[in-house]
């Protein structure tokens, strides 16, 4: 699977979210389809091509979020990094743990943050609220397995393998049968 | 036989011609053919009623179509002029205090927000080659939004003041103490640095002090929403609502500089 689908696809997504989302009324306003984008890259990518797009997203987050430039890839890169080491012993590509991954995965990326920006300015304390946590839990879960099944289409889709299938593809029948 | 029958009906002819009553023939006749008539009438009528209402009905959802598009475009207009007229009274108030302002500014749009639970940063549509810089104060009508924390040619990105990484020095109308505006990374402020011996309550206005050259002096940030002394320390605790509304933001003034506030 090349990285290009993914990049546009990611790009698009993080413009939406800056753009068209805030708009939407109430927790509708908060949908990170950007953020269950690197968890199904985590997972379904090799990690070589995972650590590019992840670095890639972390990137162009910086520049549309935050203040502290680097943040956002060395905390989607950990991210990869934890779930490709937990992927090998358990299953996490089975659709019943989407969802719980999703929502903890949110959870460790928003600790990380929350860690590394106390380090780096002790006297800008941020503000930890678990009710703003969980709605966004909520709009994560609610998502998730939409998102999941449209990356998994993106991906085949895209995919060169399936491309050529396509376009070689046998006719059905035998035309030499008499 | 014919001449016997021909003789009867002459017979019946004669007998009723100058009557002003029917016969007996004639009402059983009148009976039969009258029912006959009842039930063509009847299913005519319901026929021909079946008929028109169907016509009837076409055109009137021929017109429910039409009275529903005009709807839905006098609702559109009528939105669209609300939306114009709200447009027309936002930049009439906005261009008033830009002219009152003694410095040179230029007035942008918001054209992107930042998703994160963390930071509070928006990005706005004009960058370097408009002559925005690094450092430069973003307000509104309403008061102090933020400054510049970066820029590209065309857009430049927007620090909101009530983020925790903002600070602005301020000070109190009323009495002119001095202190430090600092974000709290929700929808308020803590003013800084001021003594528990300066007299400070709910209600005062904070506006910018001037110092540091970053805003110009007496725009408003803030209203002091609550006041506490704790025991220990030199200093109050105060809270401050924000003059400006956050979340409803859309066109913003950027206050430039000759020179370079961030170097």
């Amino acid at each position: 699977m090349p990285c290009a689908p993914f990049i546009i696809l990611g790009t698009g997504l993080l413009i939406l979210q800056t753009s068209l989302f805030p708009s939407f009324p109430g927790w509708f306003s908060q949908l990170d389809p950007l953020f269950v984008l690197i968890v199904f890259i985590a997972i379904h990518i090799d990690i070589i091509r995972g650590a590019v797009l992840t670095i890639y997203f972390g990137m162009l987050t910086d520049i549309l979020t935050g203040i502290y430039s680097g943040l956002h890839p060395i905390v989607y890169l950990a991210l990869l990094l934890v779930i490709k080491g937990l992927s090998r012993p358990l299953v996490l590509s089975e659709s019943p743990h989407q969802i719980p991954l999703v929502v903890s995965s949110y959870l460790f990326t928003s600790c990380f943050i929350y860690i590394i920006t106390s380090a780096l300015a002790p006297e800008t304390e941020l503000l930890w609220s678990w009710p703003a946590l969980f709605i966004r839990f909520f709009m994560l879960a609610l998502i998730t397995t939409a998102c999941f099944r449209f990356y998994s289409f993106s991906m085949n889709t895209f995919n060169p393998k399936n491309a050529l299938q396509i376009l070689i593809k046998p006719k059905h029948g035998n035309r030499f049968r008499t | 036989m014919l001449g016997i029958i021909i003789t009867v009906l002459l017979m019946i002819i004669v007998a009723t011609v100058g009557r002003s009553h029917f016969n007996a023939p004639q009402k059983f006749g009148l009976d039969v053919v009258g029912k006959g008539q009842y039930v063509v009438t009847r299913i005519m009528g319901g026929v021909t009623n079946i008929w028109s209402s169907y016509i009837a009905l076409w055109g009137v959802r021929h017109e429910n179509k039409l009275l529903r598009t005009e709807l839905d475009k006098s609702i559109l207009s009528n939105q669209e002029y609300r939306e114009a007229m709200a447009e027309n009274i936002r930049l009439h108030k906005l261009l008033g205090f830009k002219d009152s302002l003694k410095v040179p500014t230029i007035t942008t749009q918001i054209i992107g927000r930042d998703p994160s639970l963390w930071f509070h940063t928006l990005t706005i549509d004009r960058g370097t080659s408009d002559g925005i810089e690094k450092g430069m104060p973003v307000v509104t009508v309403e008061g102090v939004v933020g400054q510049i924390l970066e820029t590209s040619r065309t857009t430049s990105k927007v620090l909101l003041a009530h983020d925790q990484n903002s600070a602005v020095n301020a000070l109190i109308q009323k009495n002119r103490v001095q202190g430090i505006m600092k974000g709290r990374g929700s929808q308020d402020y803590r003013l800084q640095y001021i003594l528990k011996n300066a007299d400070v309550a709910s209600g005062d206005i904070i506006v910018t002090s001037g110092l540091g050259g970053s805003f110009p002096k007496g725009i408003p940030i803030g209203t002091v929403s609550k006041v506490t002394k704790s025991k220990r320390g030199m200093f109050q605790n105060i809270e401050a609502r924000p003059t400006v509304n956050f979340s409803q933001l859309e066109y913003l003034i950027v206050i430039l500089k000759q020179n370079s506030l961030v170097d």
